[in-house]
Parts: structure tokens; sequence; C-alpha cells
């Protein structure tokens, strides 16, 4: 499964991709970034993550963890491995959070690690910015 | 007993000999008998000597027991029984302990799943309503009256205090499964103090709340804890100074050396807040389970009562103590000490 839209809005700072298997906790956080101006990419599943990276050349990545198929621990190994893609910001944007995912997410390349029951999609966006700006 | 009576009977014999050597005219003896007699009475006098430093084979009755040693040889033989029937006992039940501590740790094992599982479950419906409630009261799918703001944000509490609750239920389950897998590994304790703050650097910002750090003069060297866990400590700390301390108030974090180089060997780390303070009455309670006091309970109804429980777990796990001091509506100060074990 694979749904890419790339010119949802206008006027875009660049592209994000979000990576989310959960489709209303997609559609809000889709909707809270194209208000924002931020161009979308979205992936389903962690098989068609690195595809979708591979074609929308993001800007940055916001990955779920728990995913069908390949989990995104996985997918954020491969992107680290990609010549091309490894230097993406990913935000591990996830409902796991023991220490142990933290730890083991952010061995793995994540730039931060955001616990969405924690977080407002404002507040995500605040991340998504500062990280953009660096 | 059976020493010094063998004992008389040399005594004896030796005076029957040299007896019957002086009643007798000893010069009249034939030579040959004479001799015999002399070897004889050495033989009396020196065989004692080597009689004692032999052993007790020597002694013809030695292996056969009196009356009174049969009866407690008989006794000590039924306790030697009793004892290897009991040792038996023990093994077995040793075995049954065994099996059964294996099969609790499975049982803990799958809960701490359970918890795990069940808490991502929740977490994903909960961030669904936490998110929709706040776009809809920030106006973003249209406008809302004020009136339906009020409710709107009572929904968003509810949401907001689920949340907590499960954090802090993961908290203490991770607590729980790693109980005795403390990972003490060289840490230095100005990073990990500083590492903590910096993850609080917005919420301070949205309270407008001052904090800052005191630290020692000299660098202090790395200590052997388990960093995750004193940052659990340190993080629930400072989490409590923020939830408890009206706007505009000061957080200070004080890392005190003053009992590194005494006999105590400690480091402190305390938590000082301007904020609504801990009621005299309860303070005792403060760090059971579940509690949580009631005027807490009024300015942060959210909250499950576990993270003091957690916090003092965890520092008395590391070898230290933890206490406080308290005014209502000035402010409470949190102490730990953490044994000054360098790396």
């Amino acid at each position: 499964m694979m749904e890419t839209n790339n010119n949802r809005a206008a006027g875009a700072k660049g592209t994000i991709l979000i990576v989310e298997d959960d489709e209303f906790l997609r559609s809000l956080t889709a909707k809270r970034l194209e208000k924002e101006g931020y161009r979308l990419a979205v992936a389903v599943d962690g098989d068609t993550a690195l595809t979708v990276a591979q074609e929308s050349k993001p800007a940055l990545i916001l990955l779920d963890l728990l995913l069908p198929g390949t989990d995104g621990f996985e997918v954020l190994r491969r992107l680290k491995a990609d010549p091309e893609l490894k230097r993406v910001p990913v935000i591990a944007f996830s409902n796991l959070g023991q220490r142990e995912d933290i730890a083991r997410a952010t061995e793995l390349g994540a730039a931060d690690f955001l616990i969405k029951a924690n977080f407002t999609l404002d507040d995500l966006v605040v991340k998504i910015n500062q990280r953009l700006n660096q | 007993m059976r020493r010094s009576l063998a004992a008389w009977y040399y005594l004896l014999l030796v005076v029957i000999v040299v007896g019957g050597f002086i009643l007798a005219d000893f010069s009249r003896l034939a030579p040959s008998v004479r001799w015999l007699l002399i070897i004889f009475l050495g033989l009396a006098l020196v065989g004692p000597l080597f009689a004692r430093r032999s052993p007790s084979a020597h002694r013809p009755f030695a292996g056969v027991p009196t009356p009174d040693q049969a009866v407690e040889l008989g006794l000590l033989k039924n306790i030697n029984q009793e004892l290897a029937e009991k040792l038996t006992q023990l093994k077995a039940r040793g075995e049954e302990l065994t099996v059964a501590n294996e099969r609790l740790k499975e049982l803990d094992k799958q809960k701490s799943q359970f918890v795990s599982m069940t808490t991502h479950q929740l977490r994903t419906p909960l961030s669904a309503i936490k998110w929709t409630f706040h776009m809809i009261l920030g106006g973003e799918l249209g406008p809302v009256t004020e009136d339906q703001k009020h409710f709107l944000r009572k929904g968003y509490d509810a949401a907001e205090r689920v949340i907590t609750v499960i954090n802090d239920w993961l908290n203490l389950d991770y607590i729980e499964a790693n109980r005795d897998e403390y990972k003490l590994v060289p840490v230095n304790p100005n990073e990990l103090v500083d590492g903590v703050v910096f993850e609080f650097s917005d919420r301070l910002k949205a309270k407008q709340l001052n904090l800052t750090v005191e630290r020692p003069q000299i660098n202090l060297p790395p200590l052997r804890l388990d960093p995750i866990k004193i940052s659990m400590v340190l993080e629930n700390l400072i989490d409590n100074a923020i939830k408890y301390t009206p706007s505009a108030g000061q957080i200070t974090i004080k890392i005190n050396d003053d009992r590194v180089n005494t006999a105590e060997r400690v480091l402190e780390i305390s938590v000082s807040d301007t904020g609504i303070g801990i009621p005299a009455a309860e303070r005792d309670r403060l760090f059971t389970r579940f509690f949580r006091s009631t005027n807490a309970l009024k300015l942060a109804p959210r909250g499950s009562g576990l993270g003091l429980f957690i916090v003092k777990d965890i520092v008395e796990r590391h070898g230290g103590k933890i206490w406080f001091e308290s005014e209502e509506g000035r402010g409470s100060t949190f102490h730990f000490t953490l044994p000054f074990q360098t790396a």
C-alpha cells in the first residue's frame, strides 16, 4: 500500500514523509502539517516507507515504530544505510516509549523521539520547525 | 574415665612387684630369675609411657561402648536419621520453590508484556482524542463558542489524566520489571542533571519558571550509578516542582559535594521550588504508593501518586536516602543522596 501526494499544499516549505498506519492519526497529522505549509508524502506501512522516501525526497521523516510488516526500527536502520536518505532527519513519533525503545531509536540515528500521547500536534509542529531550521 | 582406671591397675601391679622384691630375699634368687624380674619391673615402669601414646586399638575394650554410651549412640543414630529425612524434605521443598519462582518470573514477564501492549493500545486512541479536542479548541475546525470550549477543555483534561496514569503505570512496571537490573556505569553527575533539565526547557518557558542549577566549584569525578533510573528520579522531582509551582516561580537544583569527603561519602542532590508545599498532616504518607496530597489534587488533578514511590525505590536501591522539607504555601525541597562510588 502506498499513498503519495506531493502537492497537497501550495507554497510548500518542503516535504514531510508521514509513516503512520493509523488512518485517523495520519489524517489529523496531515491536516495540521498542511496548514503549516508543508508538502506531504505518506506511507502506511514499513515496507512502502523506503520506496516513498526514495521517491519523495523528504526534508524530514515522521516515523511511527509499530507498523504492519517491517517495523519502524528496521525502516530507520535502512534509511540510515541509504546514502541518499541518511542525512534526512527522522523523528520517531510513536506510542511506544519505554526507555529501551527511545535508546534503540536514538542509536539507530533518530533525531528525536516523541511519544504521541504526550504531545499535541502544535508541539509536533514546533519540533519539526526547530529541526528544519537548524 | 577409663584411662584413669587403667592407670590405677598399673600402679597396683607395680606395687605388687616391688613389694614382692622387698619381701623375697632378692640376692638368693638364681641370676636368670633375677634378670627376668628386673626386665619385668622395667617393662612395668616404662610400659605406661608407650601405652599413653598408642592408639585406642591397643586398649582391648575401647570399641565396646558402656551402657550409657549405647543409649547415647542410639539417640545419635535417631537424630542422624531424622536429619537425613529433613534434608530430603528440604531438598524437595527447594525444588518446589525453584519451580514456583520460575513460574512467578514467567507470570511477571507476561504481566509486563500485557501492561506494555495494553498501554500502547490505549495511548493510540487517547492521542486521537487529545489531538481532536486540541484542534477543535484551537478553532481549526471552525468557530467554537465559549460554552463549547468549556466542555471541550474538560474532555481534553480527562484524556490528559488517563495519559498521565498510563505513563505512571508504565514507569512503575519498568521499575518493577528491572528491579534487579541496576546497570551501574560511570556517569558525570553534572551532565546527567543538565540532560534532564534540557528536556524540561519547553515546559519551564511555557510556565515562565526560572530554573537554576547550583554545582560544586571543583569538577566531580564520574559516579557509578544507573543513569536511566537516576534520570527518572530527577525527572519526577522536576516534573513535580513544575506542576506545583505557580507561574514566575523559582526552581533550584543543587549538586552538593559537602559530604563527599566525610565518613558518609555521599553526593547530595536537591530540587527546591517556590510551590504550594505539602500539608504537614500528610507528610509521612508522601512516599507511599498512590498517595496524593489534598492541595496537589486541587492544583493538578492528573497523576497517579506513583511518582515519589518510584523515586524512593530507585534512590534506596542505589544505597541512597531521600527526604524533604516543606512549608505550605512557600515551597518544598527534596533531597537525595547517592553513595560516592567513583568509577
